[in-house]
């Protein structure tokens, strides 16, 4: 009774428990039995190759998907398919989401795109929106391509807007797919920048899902595995997200 | 060899299919009404891209088919006056010119073509800008930002689409009648502003509520059935397709709604027809 107390205590505290999650699909099994969970403040990479389930996993673990997995996903302690509609997309509007394709509204210019997320959740005013929004873009360095549609944009481009548009709500979480394809040196380098200022805030947490062994290394997360349809924690990541993983897995 | 079994299965299939279809658009329908209530609410402070959405959908839909749906009116509206003008009085039905243009042009001819016209151009291409959107994750993308695609993308199509099909109906209508007889002035030299006359005694209160029920019965049938078909596509393959399916199902919905108005209301809607039914 006290285990199952305590545990029910511990989870709690994450605000992303991925429990035993199994996924096939079309007969081809992507993921076993993976679990991990991450509280605020925990910033996560999982290396994982490409062709494998990458996005798929990604988007089960933001509860984008309920339907094509067995196992649990709870964000903030229950599980998201229990979740209301209504509650799931407030609780959305403090998550940022960068696509692998950049995924940015193509009749939408790159203003219109960052200022999307804002204008849809936020109780400011258009012209407070317009200026955290044109800060946002002179921070980004993106001034010249500010009213450009997404289909004139460079890989680079887009992949800094869609970054821009992730992290323009200020979020709680953030979930990188594949972050750095496609990226030239000097944007490689202003993303990682800009994703471990995001790391430096307080109480956020990041789940990186990439291929890029010097991406993970230039950010310096906690990195695990995924080789052969698992999740492996190498030995060497003694912190915190490997400390509350394996803490749930005794539990 | 073709079984007995395959026919009925098959059949099955379909009518599952079609049944599912209804009801989700029957959902979609209702979502999208709860969400427009929810942004005229005067206390809602969300969604501030509706505005920017409905404009954008009224700029495509109806002021860029101006022309078009111009020119059409004015040669389906000449048409019918001159073969009118040229025809009734060999049937003694002479004097029954500006009903004849009421009935034909107004209720009939301009909101059935201007329908066809609107989903040829405009619900068609929703329909694959939607499927390409999904294709292209940016629908999931909204989903992951927390914003619906209902609020975002269907209930401004909504209601820019029903704005646009009733001022292109209105529209359709004056051109086919002013436009065609001056079409029809031009070729056979009528008394233009006697006919004119006529034509728009004939015109009642009546009529410019049926063309409104109309317009906004139509602007409802393709906005949600485009926006329905766009959003169930899986992979790239399927955009055609859908495009295609939303082409049909929208004119057969159409027609079905029809039907059932006219089962329905007969006696109120012609009232002309009473000499012949009681």
């Amino acid at each position: 009774m006290i285990k199952k107390k305590q545990k029910i205590e511990n989870i709690s505290n994450y605000s992303i428990e991925v429990d035993k999650v199994t996924c096939t699909i079309d007969n081809n099994l992507l993921c076993e039995d993976v679990s991990f969970a991450l509280m605020p403040g925990d910033h996560f990479t999982i290396l994982w190759k490409d062709g494998l389930g990458k996005s798929t996993f990604m988007e089960i673990c933001t509860g984008l998907t309920s339907t094509k997995y067995q196992g649990t996903v709870k964000h903030y302690g229950k599980n998201v398919k229990h979740y209301a509609n209504d509650v799931i997309m407030k609780l959305r509007s403090k998550i940022g989401y960068v696509f692998q394709n950049g995924a940015l509204i193509s009749n939408h210019n790159v203003f219109d795109n960052i200022a999307l997320p804002l204008r849809y959740h936020s109780q400011k005013t258009n012209r407070e929106i317009d200026n955290i929004v044109q800060e946002m873009i002179v921070a980004y360095q993106i001034e010249d391509i500010q009213f450009l549609l997404p289909e004139m944009l460079t890989t680079s481009q887009s992949k800094i807007v869609a970054v821009a548009r992730a992290l323009v709500v200020n979020p709680d979480i953030l979930f990188l797919d594949e972050p750095s394809l496609g990226l030239d040196h000097e944007s490689f380098d202003f993303i990682v920048e800009r994703l471990s200022e995001f790391a430096q805030r307080k109480n956020t947490i990041t789940l990186m899902l990439t291929k890029s062994l010097s991406l993970s290394k230039a950010l310096q997360f906690p990195i695990a595995v995924f080789y052969n349809q698992k999740l492996t924690l190498p030995k060497s990541c003694g912190n915190q997200v490997s400390r509350t993983t394996k803490q749930q897995q005794q539990a | 060899m073709i079984r007995f079994f395959d026919i009925t299965e098959n059949a099955g299939n379909v009518m599952i299919t079609l049944y599912r279809n209804v009801i989700h658009m029957i959902f979609l329908w209702s979502d999208t009404v709860v969400s427009l209530l929810t942004v005229l609410n005067p206390f809602y402070k969300g969604n501030k891209s509706f505005r920017r959405q409905v404009s954008f959908q009224i700029l495509f839909t109806g002021v860029e088919a101006f022309w078009l749906i111009g020119v059409i009116a004015l040669m389906c509206g000449g048409t019918v006056i001159i073969q009118a003008i040229n025809n009734m009085p060999n049937f003694g039905v002479g004097e029954y010119f500006g009903k004849l243009l009421k009935i034909f042009v107004v209720r009939e001819i301009g909101p059935i073509v201007t329908f066809l016209l609107v989903m040829g151009r405009s619900g068609t291409a929703l329909t694959a800008y939607l499927g390409n959107m999904r294709v292209n994750k940016e629908i999931t993308a909204l989903e992951a930002m927390g914003i619906r695609p209902v609020d975002y993308l269907v209930m401004p199509t909504f209601v820019g689409m029903v704005l646009s099909m009733i001022c292109l109906n209105f529209y359709f209508a004056i051109i086919a009648i002013v436009g065609g007889l001056a079409v029809a002035e031009m070729t056979i030299h009528i008394p233009y502003m006697i006919y004119l006359q006529k034509a728009f005694a004939s015109i009642s209160l009546f009529d410019v509520y049926f063309i409104l029920f109309k317009s906004i019965i139509s602007g409802m049938v393709i906005s949600i059935v485009s926006c329905f078909f766009g959003l169930s596509v899986n992979n790239i393959r399927e955009v055609s397709m859908v495009v295609i399916k939303s082409f049909v199902v929208s004119g057969a919905i159409r027609i079905v709604i029809k039907v059932i108005v006219i089962a329905a209301f007969f006696k109120l809607l012609f009232p002309e027809a009473k000499a012949f039914f009681g």
